[in-house]
């Protein structure tokens, strides 16, 4: 058994650093100035540098023990600790659901998708049915939108089982509402379905390789949780590049141990999480999805860590920190759009504590 | 990061498992320490139970074969624990000796030394305790008062040591003393091997708010030992020490962890019942969840500081994050089990009249804040060693 990074693994997280934004460009707009509407970023050639760091990895099937899980959970750490143009997360998403359907594959290749999967993990919020050879969509979902896409990748519900639909973003029954920025460059979109005709070829199965939308649940929550392992390292990082340039009464900031000590802590945190994340991407048995208590708890975990690193590195940065051209906010942002994503603590919290008591199996 | 045990991993994670199961179940478990049980009774049945393990060759793993050891690396430490894990198995009350003084002295001590007193600590059959802080020398290490005076055939040592864990059962003490001038600080320290029945030396045990002494005071009053006593080098006791804290930060730790571990499980099973009887207060899930989660957390970044250890040879950054996280969370633990008890829990008190149940672990907890490095010298270390800090 390992508990290190390999040299190789080190450097795929570095590498995949490389391929990010290390500021948003252009810098999201002051709401004061003017609209809050902002065009989407092309994300285009980041969308490659990443395919070309995880689609290897998932290229034959997965055995246990294999590092393929790992390898991509560092990338969505690395994104985490960048500005990417796009939500990681969901591009990883989507690219693994190709993998395992051609079905899928061949319609993300004809379309740009947005993936409706974070915002109601359980059960879908939208229904397929079928009348006079026709297929017609009714619900709701949610996404989360980067970059410009003319689909949405949602799941539904149809005679009882889980189908993925491709639908789209815009048209006859559809009604769209949009809240942003939520962070910088992204935006939340809700989509109404009235009842919109649906081509054959936009209702697509479940992959046959997943149980169900659970194994993407635990995919998803992990990924977030990685990324949200960057954000936070991202945040630390320049507290303390603060705390030892940053000089009042003579001397650094990071002299005086009410400052060093809560630097500290946050290095405590971020080992902690990044601790289970990591193990949580180690262990898959075979499946390539991740343990999914292991992965619930590295959720939760960051859940409620995170937000309180981040606040601690905003009041670290003063007066500061709270100018809206120092990027801190931006990462304060995306952490609390990412631990909203993919269940809700409740939820989560009443799964882990199922089954506590039992004498564990190593 | 490969959680695949390879074969002799598998092997050994067999036979130990067999060897676990084959055992009369007659010790106690992890957690009842909290009950009726005196200091001396808990020592007694975590003595009895190392001993247990040495006999079966489960400890001192990764010792030489020439003390008893078997030469293996950190990984196994990992196995071990796991196993003594799902079996719910006790901490050794005996661990300073075999996880603290015997690698020092692998490390430090003479050939005559590692000959005289490895194989006992491995054993069980000489107990082992360190005598390193003073009433004025805690966080402050360096400022130790206990003079050791040279004399014709040795040195005489003068001194009082304070919160010595376990000294009225110990035979021997690893002692910091100084041999130098006090404005030396550290430069002037010399560690010695000290009989506890040795004349002069006078303990008495401490009592403490949960009601029971584990520490002691140590009185030295003119304690005579020989020259080869001495521990390494004359003035050269800090790096001696040194070894002894860094390995109390290595996978001596794993140890703790799993012991919080059966704690935690021992909360969410009363929970569950007192739920079920309608007698507990509503412990939401969140909390206890929460709890769960950073607990494992906690035994996988101890698993990467395993394996820097194994990698490097030297624990690397994250060994100084455990022992902070490993305090708070006991406290927490302490603190959320001592809400749900609610009125019981604050008031109940054991046989012997001491604090029992979770109200012991809660004021216990307190004391895991401080000693080994309190939480504002671990901050410190991070802030200062790892992030670089110029505090």
């Amino acid at each position: 058994m390992r508990f290190t990074l390999t040299q190789e693994q080190i450097a795929l997280r570095a590498k995949a650093a490389e391929s990010f934004r290390t500021l948003p460009a252009p810098w999201p707009p002051y709401p004061g100035d003017r609209s809050l509407a902002m065009p989407p970023g092309d994300d285009r050639q980041e969308a490659e540098q990443v395919g070309a760091l995880i689609d290897g990895a998932w290229d034959s099937e997965p055995v246990a023990g294999d590092d393929r899980l790992l390898r991509t959970v560092l990338v969505a750490e690395a994104a985490g600790g960048s500005f990417p143009a796009t939500s990681i997360v969901e591009l990883i998403i989507l690219r693994w659901l190709a993998t395992r359907s051609p079905e899928l594959a061949a319609a993300m290749t004809q379309h740009r998708h947005l993936a409706a999967f974070s915002c109601a993990p359980h059960a879908p919020t939208a229904r397929l049915r079928r009348a006079g050879g026709v297929y017609q969509l009714s619900g709701h979902c949610q996404a989360i939108r980067t970059q410009a896409a003319d689909r949405v990748l949602l799941p539904a519900e149809h005679n009882g089982r889980v189908v993925l639909v491709s639908a789209r973003l815009a048209g006859p029954g559809v009604v769209r509402t949009e809240r942003h920025p939520v962070a910088a460059g992204t935006s939340l979109l809700r989509l109404e379905f009235a009842l919109p005709r649906l081509d054959p070829d936009q209702v697509i199965p479940l992959p046959a390789t997943m149980r169900s939308l659970a194994d993407l649940n635990s995919l998803g929550r992990l990924l977030s949780a990685a990324e949200l392992v960057g954000i936070m390292q991202w945040a630390l990082d320049r507290v303390v590049e603060r705390a030892r340039t940053r000089q009042q009464f003579g001397r650094p900031i990071g002299s005086f141990q009410a400052v060093a000590h809560q630097c500290a802590d946050m290095l405590c945190t971020v080992e902690l999480c990044r601790s289970l994340v990591y193990a949580a991407a180690a262990r898959h048995g075979g499946s390539g999805i991740p343990d999914r208590r292991t992965t619930a708890q590295a959720w939760l975990l960051l859940w409620h860590d995170s937000l309180a690193v981040l606040t601690t590195a905003v009041h670290l940065f003063g007066a500061n920190g709270l100018r809206w051209s120092e990027p801190l906010h931006l990462q304060l942002r995306r952490c609390q759009l990412r631990r909203q994503l993919w269940g809700t603590a409740h939820e989560v919290s009443n799964y882990l504590t199922e089954g506590v008591a039992s004498t564990p199996q190593h | 990061m490969d959680f695949r045990e390879t074969d002799q991993e598998s092997r050994f994670r067999l036979r130990l498992r067999e060897w676990l199961a084959d055992l009369p179940r007659r010790w106690h478990d992890a957690t009842d320490d909290t009950d009726d049980d005196t200091v001396a009774i808990r020592f007694a049945a975590g003595r009895q139970w190392h001993g247990t393990l040495a006999e079966g060759g489960w400890l001192g793993l990764d010792w030489p074969a020439e003390y008893g050891g078997r030469g293996l690396d950190g990984v196994y430490q990992i196995i071990l624990n796991e196993e003594l894990d799902a079996i719910d198995a006790p901490q050794l009350a005996t661990w300073v000796g075999v996880e603290l003084v015997g690698p020092t002295l692998l490390r430090w001590g003479s050939p005559a030394q590692r000959e005289r007193y490895l194989a006992p600590i491995l054993a069980a059959t000489e107990v082992w305790c360190q005598c390193f802080s003073e009433p004025e020398a805690g966080s402050d290490l360096a400022a130790v008062r206990t003079t050791a005076t040279r004399t014709e055939n040795g040195f005489v040592l003068t001194g009082h040591k304070q919160w010595t864990s376990w000294a009225q059962f110990a035979q021997f003490a690893l002692v910091l003393a100084r041999t130098g001038a006090e404005a030396d600080r550290h430069r002037a320290l010399t560690c010695f091997i000290v009989p506890m029945s040795a004349p002069g030396v006078r303990i008495e045990p401490i009592p403490m708010l949960y009601g029971d002494a584990e520490e002691c005071d140590v009185y030295l009053d003119s304690v005579h030992v020989p020259a080869d006593a001495v521990v390494g080098e004359v003035n050269q006791g800090w790096p001696v020490v040194m070894t002894s804290l860094t390995l109390a930060r290595g996978a001596a730790t794993l140890g703790r962890i799993r012991i919080l571990g059966s704690r935690y499980r021992r909360f969410a099973t009363e929970t569950v019942v007192a739920q079920a009887r309608e007698t507990s207060h509503d412990v939401q899930s969140g909390p206890m969840a929460l709890i769960g989660a950073r607990l494992e957390a906690l035994r996988f970044l101890a698993y990467r500081k395993v394996g820097e250890l194994v990698d490097e040879g030297a624990p690397g950054a994250i060994a100084s994050t455990e022992k902070l996280l490993w305090a708070r969370l006991s406290t927490e633990l302490a603190e959320l089990a001592l809400d749900n008890a609610g009125l019981q829990g604050v008031t109940e008190v054991s046989r012997w009249g001491g604090s029992t149940g979770w109200r012991r672990q809660f004021y216990r907890s307190l004391a895991n804040e401080i000693e080994g490095g309190t939480n504002e010298i671990q901050r410190t270390t991070i802030a200062r060693h790892v992030l670089r800090l110029p505090c």
